[in-house]
């Protein structure tokens, strides 16, 4: 491989400078040439040129550039990433996953986290048992919790909700995002866990969860508002909930919240009143 | 005439060697109790604590990170005390305190301290010379003795090859070698053979960047920062005894003297219009109109001549590089210039006017009106090491191609500060944003800092203007912004000023880094298109603080307090009647935002604490206002912020 770039490298950059002509021709380059002129800084006019040639023939080749740029994905060159995102995204649901799924046992951990996550801007559910494996991968646990939320995957439910309790912040982040995304109820009271995160980036993500799960969510936040007895953040964003979900069986335990001792806790159950009442007029 | 000398001179070598006496009153807290009160309130307007700052940045693992530029992402509200700290030490006008500041930035620790202690290394005989001035060269001799062997132990793991690809690899990308002949030419004549350059541009091409971005951090750690930083602080410490010294009753030849010395030539001027154009260990000149050119002034560790120091007490002096390496330019050595007085002019056609590539650089021009224009690693600017300028009076004009005005890249500190004076900041107009803006230039200035994406972090810029009515230009990338695991600066204690920039400025941080931009009084004007006046993007950290005045606020998108892709943006805005202009409302003035793919937000806030404000928005004054998706504008009565 390191020879045919070099022989790329050789073709694409030394060449010219040596007198000979300009030959590119993006229909009939291989694969790596396509790939330096990609990632080749575009600071003139013709290497700009090559750089779109490059791209669009990347994209006419779908299911081929897929392969080799996955091939290549675990090189640490954004390009690569961002040419496998186009081409994913482009191609055919079932070309492009027919070839991200081949590569979810790869022996890079960058290759199989990457192949998990592209799969997930494809529509190939049936998929979902080459990803869910990957649930116990700790690379690619992230990325495959997203794709299979995107593919609304109700059997993965009860394997993402431990990770609402992961200690990387980002992994609580998506599985908060996939359990909305696939919007199985039995999510709902460890999404309420989450309300109380030590960080705003989960419990606002398993709020918004919550808020699309609606009656089931609604119900249960309205009993713990009645019952529980929560830290004043928990509470507050419990309130944001039922005035995002317009609850109109919330206004009675809002109006008593609107009395509350904590300010925060008055001004949030008010502004929820408001949204309520504007929405129901 | 030597009395006329001393009478002329006098009164910049007071404020060249004394204390800033204004400069001793304490700065106003950038961060006190107040301001973090208004920063928890406004998050508890969001349900959030200051806690919630440290949601997680530090997602990558470059390598050569400065600890305390990493902690920014964790804990951003340290990173005011980090610019208090840095304007502190620069407003004491006191080397030795900013030494000590650099020193602690660059998390260099203490030097060796196994070094053999130097003899009286001085060989040479200036009997010719007036006594005081042989004694005082005698004296900077035996220092520059000590100097040069730091030097030696800081590079002393190094091999030969591995200098050259650490040289070649840097300066080819900054001036493009790749596609221009000339700067192959000056590459070849600096001590990068043509092999060594062609290497790196293959290096730079290569699909995979592992094998170039391997051999270089492999080489840099191979560096001692200390050893470095003490070889640059020994120099400036002597050359400015020597000034010191220098400055007294002396007579002078009448004309120019040379010695040579093993560590360089040393030049003894005139009182009269003299010209240098060689390499040397030490220029010192007394007065008059003179030129520095070619290689006068410039240190090249590559070329065996790692150290030089200028020092001109006088005259309107012309300092004219056309090499790579123009006069205050240090590669893989330490070079010291001091210009006590004139209106001087400082041209480089490629780095220099303190550009440190693996060295360390001071230069301090105390007096006159002075231009300094360079096409790039110019005006404080370092990779790998160390580069200060401090211009004490006078309107100064700065302009630079890219990369300069207190920048800093792997392992380096920049710092750029300017006591007094309305000055002009100019940077681009020589590198096109090619695939961003291509009608745009880069400008990467006014304090940017920036790692080498992904491999290593970067350094701290800071760039301090303690007094005047100042113009700040630069179109993309500048003015206390950040790339990549590092941190920035722009620190401006008064006047009116102007601050102008196309994208990413104005307090700015950019991918999982740090970018400030403090501006303590004057009615001050900002504009800027896209991602300015304090925002930040993809798990960075991003501030703008005006304390006092009238400001005023214009921008297109992404900008005036607005996170993008899971990042702190904050626009504090003290006190003053201020207006807030934004085309796209729903982007700027605290609008929160999603992460895209990533479907989380980050933390966006305007706050204003005083005056009747105005924002395009339609937000209130004198009463928070929640934005989209978890932002905030926090207007406040003035009641609630005296009770703060």
């Amino acid at each position: 491989m390191f020879d045919q770039r070099t022989a790329a490298l050789w073709m694409a950059a030394i060449l010219p400078t040596l007198g000979f002509a300009d030959t590119y021709n993006p229909t009939n380059a291989p694969f790596d040439e396509l790939l330096f002129h990609l990632q080749r800084y575009g600071n003139t006019p013709a290497r700009l040129e090559r750089k779109e040639a490059s791209r669009q023939e990347f994209l006419r080749r779908e299911a081929s550039s897929l392969q080799y740029l996955m091939n290549q994905i675990h090189i640490d060159n954004f390009w690569i990433r961002i040419m496998v995102h186009q081409v994913t995204k482009s191609a055919e649901d079932h070309q492009a996953a027919d070839v991200l799924v081949e590569f979810l046992e790869s022996d890079h951990e960058e290759t199989r986290k990457h192949a998990a996550y592209y799969l997930g801007f494809t529509m190939a559910p049936d998929f979902a048992d080459r990803v869910l494996p990957l649930l116990q991968d700790e690379a690619a646990a992230g990325a495959a919790m997203r794709t299979l939320g995107k593919w609304r995957i109700e059997s993965a439910t009860t394997e993402i909700i431990p990770f609402l309790g992961h200690d990387e912040e980002r992994k609580r982040v998506l599985a908060a995002n996939a359990l909305r995304d696939i919007g199985d109820p039995r999510a709902v009271p460890d999404l309420i866990t989450s309300l109380g995160d030590p960080m705003f980036t989960v419990r606002n993500t398993s709020a918004r969860a919550l808020s699309s799960l609606g009656k089931v969510a609604e119900k249960s936040i309205l009993k713990e508002l009645k019952t529980g007895d929560h830290e004043i953040v928990v509470k507050r964003q419990m309130i944001r909930i039922l005035g995002e979900m317009e609850s109109r069986r919330a206004k009675t335990t809002l109006k008593r919240l609107g009395r509350d001792e904590d300010p925060g806790v008055r001004a949030d159950a008010r502004e929820a009143l408001d949204r309520i009442a504007s929405a129901t007029r | 005439m030597r009395h006329g000398l001393l009478c002329l001179v006098a009164p910049t070598i007071l404020l060249f060697l004394s204390d800033r006496s204004a400069g001793d009153e304490p700065g106003s807290s950038l961060m006190g109790q107040a301001e973090s009160n208004h920063i928890a309130a406004a998050l508890g307007c969001l349900n959030m604590t200051p806690r919630d700052l440290a949601f997680a940045k530090d997602h990558a693992k470059p390598e050569l990170v400065l600890e305390k530029v990493r902690n920014f992402l964790y804990e951003p509200m340290e990173a005011p005390g980090m610019a208090e700290a840095i304007l502190d030490s620069a407003t004491t006008n006191r080397a030795d305190k900013l030494w000590d500041q650099v020193s602690k930035l660059l998390e260099a620790g203490p030097a060796l301290s196994s070094l053999p202690v130097p003899g009286d290394s001085a060989t040479n005989s200036w009997s010719e010379l007036d006594p005081g001035l042989a004694n005082a060269l005698t004296a900077f001799q035996i220092q520059t003795a000590k100097a040069q062997r730091h030097l030696t132990a800081a590079f002393a793991k190094l091999t030969p090859d591995q200098k050259q690809e650490l040289g070649a690899s840097t300066l080819a990308e900054l001036f493009n070698a790749a596609d221009r002949e000339e700067v192959r030419d000056l590459l070849r004549v600096t001590g990068l053979p043509d092999d060594a350059v062609t290497r790196a541009i293959e290096l730079g091409l290569d699909i995979d960047p592992a094998p170039g971005n391997d051999q270089y951090v492999s080489a840099v750690r191979l560096i001692d920062r200390a050893l470095l930083l003490e070889s640059g602080r020994i120099l400036e410490t002597a050359a400015r005894q020597l000034t010191e010294d220098a400055a007294q009753d002396i007579c002078w030849p009448s004309s120019p003297r040379r010695f040579d010395t093993a560590l360089g030539a040393i030049f003894v001027g005139t009182l009269e219009d003299d010209e240098y154009g060689e390499p040397a260990l030490l220029i010192i000149d007394p007065a008059g109109d003179d030129l520095y050119e070619a290689e006068a002034g410039t240190a090249n560790g590559l070329m065996g001549r790692g150290l030089s120091c200028v020092t001109d007490l006088d005259g309107a002096d012309r300092y004219h590089g056309q090499g790579l390496l123009g006069p205050g330019a240090a590669l893989f050595g330490v070079s010291v210039l001091f210009d006590l007085a004139g209106d001087d002019s400082y041209v480089c056609d490629y780095m220099g006017q303190s550009g440190a590539a693996f060295g360390c650089t001071w230069l301090e021009d105390a007096g006159g009106d002075d231009v300094y224009r360079a096409y790039a690693l110019s005006q404080a600017a370092a990779t790998v090491g160390v580069a200060v300028l401090r211009d004490l009076s006078g309107r100064d004009l700065y302009e630079v191609g890219y990369q300069g005005q207190a920048f800093a890249s792997v392992w380096s500190i920049g710092i750029l500060v300017d006591v007094e004076g309305n000055d002009r900041y100019i940077a681009g107009g020589r590198e096109l944003d090619h695939e961003r803006n291509p009608e745009r230039y880069l400008s990467l200035s006014q304090g940017f800092a920036t790692g080498r994406r992904p491999v290593t972090g970067g350094g701290v810029a800071a760039l301090v203007d303690l007094a005047g009515n100042d113009t700040y230009e630069a179109d993309v990338y500048g003015q206390g912004v950040s790339y990549w695991y590092a941190a920035a600066f722009l620190l401006d204690a008064g006047g009116h000023d102007s601050y102008h920039v196309h994208q990413y400025g104005q307090g700015s941080g950019i991918h999982l880094s740090t970018g400030l931009l403090w501006d303590q009084s004057g009615n001050d004007k900002y504009t800027g298109f896209a991602l300015v006046q304090g925002n930040a993007h993809d798990y960075a950290v991003g501030m703008l603080f005006d304390e006092k005045g009238h400001d005023t606020y214009t921008a297109d998108h992404y900008s005036q307090g607005r996170a993008i892709n899971n990042s702190v943006a904050i626009l504090m805005d003290s006190a003053g009647n201020d207006g807030y202009f934004a085309r796209k409302n729903d982007e700027c003035q605290g609008a929160g935002h999603d992460g895209v793919h990533r479907e989380y937000g980050g933390l966006s806030m305007l706050l204003d604490l005083q005056g009747k404000d105005f924002y395009s928005c339609g937000a209130k004054n004198g009463a928070p206002s929640r934005r989209p998706l978890h932002g905030i504008i926090y207007d406040i009565k003035e009641e609630e912020n005296a009770s703060k």
